[in-house]
């Protein structure tokens, strides 16, 4: 229950009102202030004291000081003049307390929201100052290696420009020391390896340019420089001769590249295996009906014969002895679609995709095929979604192929036109 | 800011593809060698004039071009252009007169991918040579004075079932007798073959397709040798220290992100060098000698030790692989350049005598 201090001193002056509250031991830090215009109230567990003051202060220029025990408030007046009294006349009335306390409440929080604003808006200009401050040294900073760079560039212009020049200048003395050494040939042919050496060093010095009107010097050019080579043409002639190279074996046409080497390994090693005649057989074959090459003949001659059914018996039979050759599935899946057996072409040309793992580009055209037979089997089956799925994959692996990609068109265009109606 | 700089002086837009560009040599002119869409050969040469590139002529001929070097040609005045087309012919060109090669044969059945010449230009001894790198998997070294036929060749033996050789260079022409030619093929091997003992030097293969070989210089005894792969890897081998089952010391870097294209040594540092990538972008690099450049081993044999790779500076011109990449032999720091984005370049780097 809090208790009401009444025994309170205070004093004023024209400008000044200040107050003294006994603490009456209390401490300190639970000290707790609420004051707005007209009203005050300081309050320190289990104490308090409030006042409804006569006249108006300033409550942003009120001070309070803790001190020996007392509270001390020191309040300025907003209209300097004496008040003779602490309290307001109506102090006693209830409902104008309530309001008033009410009133000091909001004007605190306004003023807290007031204070917070401040401080935040204080902080984001702050914010941005840095920030630009920190834009303008960096901005210093690039214009300053800008200048470095441009000034290199500039230096460069110049030595160029020397450069070009020099070039100029030694090609005019390169055509005026033409007419001499020409002169001197044919006047002093007689004198031998002396004159050929001086010529020989004459045109070392020169360096010469050409342009079409030039034509005369380039003839005298002819005629000196005939001499300069004949040092060089006294070197003999190498002897024919033939060195025979060795490469390091590889398998595949392309280029070797160490990210492929696993991938092209683990192809080679599943070739290798499906060239192995499958050993759990017990059928009793001659050599012919084991030779892979030999059965692929034969389904192929059936196969142009037209006799699709012969040719498919013969696959079968290479399959059981090859089990994990891809083409033979891949053929077989051909067969299928020939005799409009789908289904059959379907899960031929999947078999045949499955044993064609890994990707490598040894095996790329034979997957895009396999795609594409299966991706027509699929669209005659009347399923054009998975149809047009096998048309887009065999589209990413060969992305020339303006076939493919007309008969992957024209499947889209057709599923879009029957999505419309249902 | 103490670093090279590399800064693209200026650039040109062309309509054809370039496959090479090379440095007149004593000019401010170079020539750009390409394929035109309708298959012909252009042969471009330019010159810098006022910080700028203007066309000098322009010359199309039958057949599209795909490399060329000033390599064998007999003086700094007299230009030879041995350049190697598409369809397998090596042509002699002589500057001057462009309207028919000075020399030309069918050397090879399929396209030339790489060319070299040396003992030309008046620099090393012995008679100038050039030599081509093609499809077919063969190597051939020819002689301006020999018609017809290759004066030396590298063939695969009768039962091998041929690589592209994608690349070939010239080196160890310290005096008249000696040669030696590497090649790299697109199966990652690297072969040695000297020219004096007509026999196979030193193998190795290196994992990657190489797409270019260089000699520090090709004019003194073998120092080190760059192979740029696919892969974004670089080999710098150490050709001072040959052991018999080791073969040669070498550090391996990887750079660019993309097919290293190209690997261009400076002429006037033989330790700094440029590669060119497929991504676009070019790196300096500049190659640091070990403390000991051989080492003694247990059973006294003595092995080459590789040193370091440090990179100087790096710049991202275009979208496209560099092409070609040629440094100016009169101005340190000058090279002419070109990629598959139709243009050739200028550029200039900075700093290079304080490396």
């Amino acid at each position: 229950m809090p208790v009401i201090i009444r025994d309170i001193n205070w004093e004023e002056t024209d400008i000044n009102l200040v107050l003294h509250i006994p603490m009456k031991g209390a401490k300190a830090n639970k000290l707790d202030v609420l004051s707005s215009d007209q009203y005050l109230k300081v309050s320190f567990p289990p104490f308090f004291y409030e006042v409804f003051l006569y006249d108006f202060v300033n409550d942003d220029k009120s001070r309070i000081i803790v001190q020996n025990g007392f509270v001390e408030v020191t309040l300025t007046k907003q209209n300097p003049r004496k008040w003779n009294q602490l309290s307001h006349p109506q102090s006693e009335n209830k409902e104008i307390m309530k309001a008033l306390r009410e009133e000091a409440l909001n004007q605190m929080g306004l003023k807290q929201k007031q204070r917070t604003e401040a401080n935040s808006s204080l902080l984001n200009a702050n914010k941005r100052e840095a920030v630009r401050e920190q834009m303008k040294l960096e901005g210093a900073e690039r214009n300053r290696i800008d200048t470095i760079k441009k000034n290199e560039r500039d230096k460069i212009s110049e030595e160029m420009k020397q450069f070009e020049e020099n070039q100029k200048i030694q090609r005019q003395l390169a055509m005026q020391n033409h007419i001499k050494p020409n002169e001197i040939q044919l006047r002093e042919e007689n004198n031998g390896p002396e004159n050929k050496k001086m010529i020989f060093e004459e045109n070392k010095v020169i360096e010469k340019k050409k342009t079409i009107f030039e034509e005369n010097t380039s003839k005298n050019v002819s005629r000196t420089v005939e001499i300069s080579l004949e040092p060089k043409l006294s070197i003999p002639l190498r002897e024919t001769c033939r060195i025979a190279v060795n490469f390091t074996s590889r398998v595949f046409p392309t280029p070797l590249r160490e990210s492929q080497t696993d991938i092209e390994e683990q192809w080679l090693r599943k070739q290798v295996e499906s060239r192995q005649v499958s050993t759990d057989l017990q059928l009793d074959l001659s050599e012919k009906e084991k030779d892979i090459d030999y059965l692929k003949e034969k389904a192929n001659q059936f196969f142009q014969q037209g006799n699709f059914q012969s040719a498919i018996g013969v696959y079968n039979h290479a399959i059981r002895v090859f089990p994990k050759v891809a083409t033979l599935y891949s053929n077989r899946a051909a067969c299928h679609f020939q005799v409009r057996n789908m289904m059959k072409c379907v899960e031929d040309c999947s078999r045949a995709l499955e044993l064609l793992d890994p990707p490598v580009p040894d095996n790329l055209l034979q997957r895009v095929k396999a795609h594409v037979r299966r991706g027509t089997a699929f669209c005659e089956l009347e399923l054009y979604a998975e149809g047009l799925l096998d048309y887009e994959a065999a589209l990413k692996l060969s992305p020339d192929d303006e076939k493919v990609r007309e008969d992957a068109q024209r499947i889209r265009n057709f599923l879009e036109k029957n999505q419309d109606f249902s | 800011m103490d670093k090279p700089q590399i800064i693209l002086h200026s650039q040109k837009s062309v309509n054809y593809t370039v496959f090479d560009v090379k440095w007149i040599p004593t000019s401010a002119k170079f020539i750009s060698l390409g394929n035109h869409a309708r298959g012909t050969g252009a042969l471009d040469i330019f010159e810098i004039t006022h910080g700028d590139i203007t066309v000098v002529s322009q010359n199309e001929k039958p057949s599209a071009f795909k490399c060329g070097t000033f390599g064998a040609s007999p003086t700094r005045e007299r230009r030879h252009l041995a350049t190697g087309n598409f369809d397998g012919y090596i042509q002699v060109w002589d500057l001057e007169k462009l309207d028919k090669p000075i020399y030309s044969v069918k050397g090879h059945k399929e396209i030339i991918n790489a060319i070299d010449g040396v003992g030309g230009l008046g620099v090393g001894e012995g008679a100038p040579e050039i030599a081509t790198a093609s499809r077919d998997g063969r190597v051939h070294i020819w002689d301006t004075r020999q018609a017809d036929l290759p004066v030396a060749s590298m063939e695969p033996a009768e039962s091998e079932t041929k690589r592209d050789c994608w690349s070939v260079c010239f080196g160890n022409a310290f005096n008249s007798s000696e040669r030696i030619v590497g090649a790299g093929y697109d199966n990652g091997d690297v072969k040695l073959f000297d020219l004096r003992s007509m026999s196979l030097r030193w193998e190795t293969n290196i994992k990657n397709g190489v797409c270019c070989l260089e000699f520090d210089r090709k004019d003194i005894e073998m120092n080190k040798l760059v192979a740029t792969t696919l892969e974004s890897k670089i080999h710098v081998f150490d050709m001072k220290t040959q052991h018999s089952e080791k073969g040669f010391a070498s550090v391996v870097e990887k750079a660019h992100d993309s097919t290293v294209w190209l690997g261009r040594h400076l002429p006037q540092n033989r330790d700094v060098f440029m590669t060119c990538g497929g991504s676009g972008s070019y790196y300096l690099w500049k190659y640091n000698y070990p403390e000991q450049r051989f080492k003694t081993q247990t059973d006294k044999t003595v092995v080459g030790v590789a040193g370091s790779l440090a990179l100087l500076q790096n710049i991202s011109l275009s979208s496209q692989p560099a092409s070609a990449f040629d440094w100016s032999l009169d101005k340190l720091g000058l090279a002419c350049t070109s990629a598959f984005d139709q243009t050739v370049r200028v550029l200039i780097t900075t700093k290079l005598n304080t490396v």
